[in-house]
């Protein structure tokens, strides 16, 4: 071997075959998050309730003789109902530093969308289901149920450049009265600079679903955009996004019955002071809805202004005092199930 | 409007090749520690949650690690062969006091270097520093190397090889680059062997 290791102008020339050795492991994870919640809505009784949201989750981890590293994970309890049991597919992370998530794969365009700060805390305010405006920057979905995802190592194609792609389908059921997404494709982007002190990031998204029912189609399929931008100096960072589409909505729990035409922009900042960070968001969303082939013509909106202070209590434990109010207006005219709502609570990972 | 989409993200494309061009490797590296993405806050804070299942679960656990610097029982979590296989746990780490190494890569770092002269090794901190080598094939060039071992377990992020490499022109040894991707191949080398010890001790 030493013949080999200092041939020429190469310290190792020869050592074979790139091979990383990696025992199996399988490790425990988790998260908990409680508190308590004061909801004061516009018209009607302050309430409070316990907030509790425990998650647990196995990943298990392997790493080839080729450098290739396989994992996955499953969730052993999840007391969110909304999300239900998920888990995970595939993961393969490749030598070269790009991904290729398989089986259950998400969605390309959300995976880059700018984190806007907002409120760190669990607090919330439930307007009425008319409302269907979204305030996310990545409302345009994808099929989940089969699908692959491809994450693109750092600095692809140009320095500062990361790129993702994804390609799903659905799990083939008939189609019903409800929207189904049948396929979905989607790419995304994060492209990191720098400007003077600060270090900018840009993130962007684009998302293409076709669907089904089997009644009155949509005027239009899903698809949108999203794009931001977030400078970080020193302790603060300043973000800014805003995301236009086309989706599926649903004013009841029997599935998507609503054609959407919707706008995002949300804006916010964080300052970390030593263990403090501190958090203020604003969302502005508002969306036209209206039935299957029968596009709307009036806005519902949601304007949410939230805000927090967390505080890191030791390793994985954060304090968190949270506020957000929200002011929603339905197919133009103002609702009064909006309102605001406080938060004190901490999280916990382990 | 996919056309003009699709006009806009090769507009884009365009502007950010003139970025970044003049920027060093720890500079793109410092950048795209601070990328302020879901995504790449998810990737870098180590959580456990599928992203692709539930984002706002990994999105809420990775902010609580970033913020607070890890979770309650390490960044990684708890590992289940750390639970049941305590013994073998043991044997797999050297360093009573300070911080523990992996045995089994510390072992291969020594047996994979061994036709070269030690500086020092000091397995407490876990650091190998090789003296100045040269082959009798190329007497003109000379190596050292500084080997890092960080944890107890046996992966890749517990080891780090740093080489240096001299030329002889002029009378004088001068600096020349070593290509990253060289340090990697010592790395998986050294892997490789740890990996080739660990199985013939089990």
């Amino acid at each position: 071997m030493k013949k080999e290791l200092l041939i020429g102008t190469a310290l190792v020339s020869t050592l074979g075959a790139a091979s990383v050795a990696e025992a199996v492991t399988a490790t425990m994870s988790g998260n908990h998050q409680t508190g308590i919640e004061f909801d004061s809505p516009s018209s009607g009784t302050d309430t409070r309730a316990q907030i509790n949201d425990n998650n647990f989750t196995v990943s298990l981890s392997e790493t080839t003789d080729g450098g290739v590293t396989i994992s996955s994970s499953f969730m052993l309890a999840n007391e969110d109902a909304v999300d239900g049991d998920l888990d995970a597919g595939f993961t393969l992370a490749f030598t070269d530093g790009s991904k290729l998530d398989v089986i259950n794969a998400g969605n390309a365009s959300g995976s880059h969308d700018i984190s806007v700060p907002g409120s760190a805390g669990a607090e919330g305010v439930t307007v009425t289901t008319a409302n269907l405006a979204p305030t996310g920057l990545d409302f345009a979905t994808g099929a989940t149920v089969f699908g692959v995802e491809y994450h693109t190592a750092a600095d692809f194609l140009a320095d500062g450049l990361s790129m993702s792609f994804s390609a799903s389908t659905d799990n083939g059921a008939a189609a019903s009265s409800t929207y189904k997404n049948d396929g979905h494709l989607a790419l995304g982007g994060t492209y990191v600079t720098d400007m003077g002190d600060s270090a900018v990031t840009i993130g962007f998204g684009l998302s293409e679903t076709s669907g089904s029912t089997n009644g009155t189609s949509p005027s239009t399929e899903e698809g949108g955009m999203h794009v931001g931008v977030s400078a970080v100096t020193g302790d603060l960072t300043v973000a800014l996004g805003f995301a236009d589409g086309d989706h599926m909505g649903a004013t009841g729990t029997t599935g998507s019955d609503r054609e959407l035409d919707s706008e995002v922009l949300k804006a916010g900042l964080k300052y970390v002071s030593g263990d403090l960070t501190f958090n203020v968001g604003l969302a502005s969303g508002t969306t036209k809805d209206g039935a299957f082939g029968t596009p709307g013509t009036t806005e519902d909106s949601k304007d949410v202004t939230s805000a927090s202070v967390s505080y890191a209590v030791a390793s994985g434990v954060t304090a968190i005092l949270g506020y957000t109010t929200v002011d929603s207006a339905n197919a133009g005219a103002n609702d009064d199930t909006d309102g605001s709502a406080w938060y004190i609570g901490a999280n916990m990972s382990f | 409007m996919v056309l003009f989409r699709l006009v806009l993200l090769v507009s884009f494309l365009q502007i950010i090749y003139s970025c970044n061009s003049n920027k060093t490797e720890e500079e793109m590296e410092e950048l795209w520690s601070k990328a302020q993405t879901t995504g790449k806050i998810i990737e870098r804070s180590g959580t456990k949650f599928n992203s692709g299942q539930n984002k706002r679960l990994a999105l809420q656990d990775a902010e609580t690690r970033l913020q607070s610097g890890g979770g309650l029982l390490g960044n990684d979590g708890l590992s289940v062969s750390g639970i049941i296989n305590q013994d073998n746990m043991s044997k797999g780490s050297v360093g009573t006091f300070g911080m523990p190494i992996n045995t089994f890569l510390w072992r291969g770092a020594l047996d994979t270097i061994n036709f070269m002269p030690l500086n020092s090794a000091d397995p407490i901190g876990g650091t190998i520093l090789t003296d100045w080598y040269s082959s009798s094939n190329n007497e003109n060039e000379r190596c050292k190397l500084n080997i890092f071992i960080s944890g107890a377990e046996l992966k890749t992020q517990n080891l780090k090889v740093t080489s240096f490499c001299q030329e002889f022109k002029n009378q004088k040894w001068i600096n020349k680059d070593v290509s990253p991707e060289n340090n990697i191949k010592l790395e998986n080398a050294i892997l490789n062997k740890a990996k080739k010890l660990k199985l013939q001790s089990s």
